[in-house]
């Protein structure tokens, strides 16, 4: 069993942004560990159809996040391991829940999410 | 020092004489040329029609083993077969060409075409540059990825990942068979193209042996036909997958193309070798006077026999690697499943 990376070449996100939301994404969820290797930059591109530089740079953000390391002869490896077991996952999990049962999209939910955070930052107190 | 050449054509440099020898050799060369030109358009013509047999036939065979989950799939298939029948076309009418061209050799003798018999010792190699090119050609343009969404397995591929493993020792076997060979024939020569016998005082020469004249033109050609195999095997693991379509099956298509690769590159690497056999085991034959026709020069057992064996290892290589070229893998496609039941996708 293998994880996908899926693109939507029409969408207003970045083709970068969205390669790198989801490797991320696998990462934290523990589908991409420590150790995995990931394809080589112009494997991916040619998989997605899409030009090499873009997924250089997700791949770059990746890197600069602490997610991954490239080196030479080795390629591209994860090095994050899955984060401990934790009161925002277990949160993050059940709006997950809660956003399907709703029927909301993955873009709401991130606004959602969004919304509730610069709502904490400036602290006022969301809208009943 | 006595030296005799390989056998000459039909009198085209011997009648070297008056007038009248003169002008009955022109009249030769214009009535051989006549008859050349006609040989010349039925060997075309049949060239042709073995070429277009050699690749239906591959195409045949092709769709004959084919399974494709969906049209995707099937696309991509075609693509691998016209590309395959594309390679085989080039490879059978180049080793087609190189025999023809061989034969034109003997016929005019060698003091007519040295040259060209220089460049015929490295004509099956340049046979498989051209095999291999059609391959790296057909994967270059491999259907990409189309739609506004896409997707694509988190899964590292390198070309040892698609590259048969025991097609792939084998051939890195028949290259450094290719090298002994050419460095052995190097060393057993007296000369560029000349191999000698020393008997007393005297010493025999034969030509054509297959020295540096004709090694390092093989070295170099084998070189680029290794050079050009390994990038198509790099240039094979990084096309783009087919939509749909399992990684299983995927890997499978992709392991088909990369052993149509090997396969090519290995025979061409076993002809050579046959073919530098089959002079050198000529040479030393000759000059152990196998059919003691050289009244000068006396019988060798050593000589005929170490000329038998060698005859012997060339053809023993060169039907190997036919039969390897030829004979079925097995390597069945795996069971047809579409990606979404094989693999999990954070994406919604």
């Amino acid at each position: 069993m293998s994880a996908l990376v899926r693109i939507d070449v029409t969408s207003a996100t970045p083709q970068y942004e969205q390669v790198r939301a989801q490797i991320a994404a696998l990462v934290t969820a523990g589908v991409l560990r420590e150790g995995d290797r990931l394809p080589t930059v112009r494997v991916l591109a040619n998989d997605l159809g899409i030009a090499p530089g873009t997924i250089a740079r997700a791949y770059g953000d990746l890197e600069a996040a602490g997610l991954v390391v490239s080196r030479r002869r080795v390629g591209t490896v994860v090095t994050a391991q899955r984060p401990a077991s934790s009161a925002p996952g277990a949160a993050a999990a059940q709006l997950a829940e809660v956003a399907r049962a709703h029927g909301l999209t993955d873009n709401e939910a991130h606004d959602l999410l969004a919304a509730a955070l610069i709502l904490h930052t400036s602290g006022v107190a969301p809208a009943q | 020092m006595n030296e005799r050449d390989g056998p000459r054509g039909p009198g085209v440099g011997g009648l070297d004489g008056g007038r009248l020898l003169r002008h009955c050799s022109e009249c030769l060369v214009n009535e051989l040329w006549g008859h050349e030109m006609d040989g010349l358009m039925q060997g075309l013509a049949t060239l042709g029609a073995i070429v277009v047999i050699a690749s239906v036939t591959s195409l045949w065979l092709d769709r004959a083993h084919s399974t494709a989950p969906n049209d995707d799939a099937r696309r991509a298939q075609r693509h691998a077969a016209y590309t395959s029948a594309a390679a085989v076309a080039c490879l059978v009418g180049a080793l087609l060409a190189t025999l023809g061209i061989g034969f034109a050799a003997n016929v005019y003798g060698p003091g007519q075409l040295w040259g060209l018999r220089r460049i015929l010792a490295a004509l099956p190699a340049t046979a498989g540059l051209m095999f291999i090119g059609a391959h790296a050609i057909g994967e270059l343009t491999w259907p990409c990825p189309r739609g506004p969404v896409r997707e694509a397995a988190l899964v590292a591929r390198t070309p040892r990942d698609v590259t048969p493993a025991r097609l792939l020792r084998w051939t890195w076997t028949v290259a450094a068979l290719t090298l002994t060979a050419v460095v052995a024939f190097i060393l057993a020569a007296s000369g560029p193209r000349t191999v000698t016998r020393v008997v007393g005082a005297q010493s025999f020469s034969w030509q054509p042996f297959p020295g540096t004249w004709f090694g390092v033109p093989v070295l170099v050609a084998s070189t680029l036909v290794g050079i050009a195999a390994a990038a198509t095997l790099w240039i094979i693991a990084s096309r783009p997958a087919v939509r749909g379509a399992s990684q299983a099956w995927d890997m499978w298509l992709r392991r088909r193309s990369a052993r149509r690769v090997l396969r090519g590159a290995q025979l061409v690497g076993c002809l050579t070798v046959a073919a530098m056999c089959h002079f050198a085991a000529g040479a030393l034959q000759y000059l152990g006077n196998i059919d003691r026709s050289w009244e000068q020069v006396p019988h060798s057992s050593g000589y005929v026999v170490v000329g038998l064996l060698v005859r012997g290892a060339g053809l023993a290589l060169g039907l190997v690697g036919v039969v390897v070229a030829l004979v079925p893998a097995r390597d069945p496609a795996p069971e047809i499943v579409t990606r979404d039941q094989t693999v999990s996708s954070v994406a919604s």
